[in-house]
């Protein structure tokens, strides 16, 4: 063997162990249980975020957890959400493995696809939030138009002292609904007044929607109700306190 | 050769069935009781071959773009956090974050946004007035419009756009505008990367490197107002799809597609030469010819999944094969029908 060939076939089986030695390993993120045995190390810990990884180091995955380890000399990233033990290089191994695999996660996708129950989502077109805290206005727009609102039907159903309701929504975009009460004193609040800064989620009523809430009962003691809508969210304890 | 004519007619008929029943099946068995209320009508086969893709265990962190999210901040955090995020002296700044109400901390925050050496704030295209009650008090800061494209009635984000009227929008804006991208609608690519996503109480602690020379987008991740359907999530936040936008604009990724009548063109072909191979193998080998095309047919309808699969999670070519995949699917049910008349009504003929 002359020496172009020695070097050629030492440069070949040097290749792997090089590209193992640039690659600069640490935790991108973890979710759920993850946990990590360094080598050398007797304590698994948890593992944190940007630690240090070394190809023989343990790590152990939680059921439902992932953790999703990061090269930050090629910035790729591998990720693993298989509950059990592996070694690191193990790790990366089988995920580039995957990745490979197409027609197996094509396989995977379709069946999931089966399975899933897509839902009418929020499909609000503008991508920011607000964050106007004392800005108010939208919500004395609001509380001003409250009774005038004819997008929402609302069904009132009385039974056994008891009142809950059923609403439509009779447009064609999602609106976030709620219910108006107005007491025999003229007081008004609203009923649904549970949710949390700007979480109007649970309210949210996609377009020509019916639905009806017999788990939230109130007390029937003779009060009017009519339902409104916005098509932002908002804080009901906000509205709430501005109509008192 | 009569007969020869009599079977290019029946395959262009059967392939005009076809065709009327992959319209009605693309169309119409959406709105059948099962899938009212789903976003079955809201699909397209760049979803799936996207789906695909976010299954994929490698992925590549973004280069250039890191995502702070300030949920759970108030005013006062939201000013302590871009206070830390000037001095760790990130390229750019994008926020996606409105604040039309003047106050002490919303003063500290327009304070902290005046240290970043580029700066990209949201405006609404259809409220132009609702703005920050800063926007205007910054110089040099950017604006960008965050309005999303949505298609069809549940809103599904699958594009994005990098001008309108004359305008930039926000994740132009942040890339830069970089030159050589119209005003025509962009088809978002949301697989193979990822990015460093760092809490606004963890930003003392977080890696320097994840933030420096970097451009650092600034906004809700989880809040419900800023949530959005997407081609990949039910709930993806307005400021990921900026930052996917901003990424391809950034890395020049751009999907290139065919023109929808090629697709049309592709279907029709494969649909004419399925029905045609079909009918050659039943008159050749009456039900076992049958069961060699509906093995054929499934292997065909697999086959263009994967290639499509693969020419856009590799190539970035988008190739919408559902018409083709509807069609070749329903040619089997147009043949059936076709071959059980004749069975019935024509004992003396045959196919």
């Amino acid at each position: 063997m002359n020496l172009r060939k020695f070097l050629a076939l030492a440069a070949m089986l040097l290749l792997p162990f090089s590209a193992a030695l640039a690659a600069d390993y640490s935790v991108f993120k973890t979710e759920g249980e993850v946990r990590l045995l360094h080598k050398g190390d007797s304590l698994w810990r948890a593992a944190q975020k940007r630690e240090p990884l070394a190809l023989q180091d343990r790590v152990r995955i939680g059921e439902a957890s992932s953790i999703a380890i990061v090269d930050g000399q090629s910035g790729r990233i591998y990720r693993c959400a298989v509950a059990g033990e592996k070694r690191v290089h193990e790790l990366i191994d089988s995920a580039k493995e995957s990745a490979a695999r197409v027609s197996a996660l094509a396989c995977k996708e379709l069946a999931a696809e089966l399975k899933a129950n897509p839902s009418q989502s929020n499909n609000q077109r503008v991508g920011a939030a607000y964050r106007g805290e004392n800005d108010l206005k939208q919500l004395d727009q609001l509380a001003k138009y409250l009774p005038k609102d004819k997008k929402i039907a609302l069904t009132v159903i009385r039974q056994d002292g008891m009142v809950h309701f059923a609403l439509k929504n009779r447009t064609g975009k999602s609106l976030y609904v709620n219910v108006l009460k107005t007491a025999a004193d003229g007081t008004r609040s609203i009923c649904f007044d549970f949710q949390p800064a700007a979480l109007c989620e649970g309210l949210l009523l996609p377009p020509r929607k019916e639905m009806e809430l017999p788990q939230y009962e109130f007390i029937d003691d003779g009060a009017a109700y009519s339902a409104f809508s916005s098509n932002f969210p908002y804080d009901t304890r906000a509205l709430q306190l501005r109509l008192r | 050769m009569r007969k020869r004519y009599r079977d290019l007619l029946l395959v262009v008929l059967m392939a005009a069935a076809a065709w009327g029943l992959s319209a009605f099946a693309m169309y119409n068995i959406a709105n059948l009781p099962l899938f009212t209320g789903s976003a079955a009508a809201d699909w397209e086969m760049s979803d799936l071959y996207g789906a695909v893709g976010k299954r994929r265990d490698v992925l590549q962190k973004s280069g250039d773009i890191t995502l702070v999210a300030l949920d759970g901040c108030d005013r006062a955090g939201m000013a302590d956090a871009l206070e830390l995020l000037a001095y760790m002296e990130p390229r750019a700044l994008g926020l996606d974050v409105f604040f039309l109400q003047e106050d002490a901390d919303g003063r500290r925050i327009e304070a902290a946004l005046c240290d970043f050496p580029r700066l990209v704030l949201p405006f609404d295209l259809h409220h132009p007035e609702s703005v920050s009650f800063f926007q205007q008090r910054i110089p040099g800061a950017h604006e960008g419009f965050v309005n999303l494209l949505s298609s069809y009635a549940t809103g599904t984000v699958r594009d994005f756009v990098c001008l309108k009227d004359g305008r930039a929008s926000f994740p132009y804006a942040l890339a830069g505008a970089p030159e050589g991208w119209g005003e025509a609608p962009v088809r978002l690519k949301f697989d193979g990367i990822d990015f460093p996503v760092i809490p606004a109480a963890e930003l003392s602690l977080s890696d320097e490197a994840d933030i420096r020379d970097r451009i650092v987008i600034a906004g809700m991740m989880e809040d419900p107002s800023d949530t959005h359907r997407s081609a990949v999530g039910e709930k993806s936040s307005g400021m990921l799809l900026h930052a996917y936008a901003a990424e391809m604009l950034l890395s020049h990724t751009r999907m290139r597609e065919l023109p929808g009548w090629v697709s049309t063109l592709t279907a029709l072909l494969l649909s004419l030469l399925f029905l045609w191979v079909s009918l050659l193998a039943k008159r050749k080998w009456d039900d076992a010819g049958t069961l060699l095309m509906r093995c054929l047919q499934l292997l065909a309808i697999f086959g263009l999944f994967l290639l499509g699969c693969r020419l856009y999670l590799e190539q970035n070519i988008y190739l919408d094969f559902s018409l083709t995949i509807t069609m070749l699917a329903l040619d089997a049910l147009v043949f059936d029908i076709v071959a059980g008349a004749y069975a019935l009504f024509a004992k003396n003929r045959t196919l």
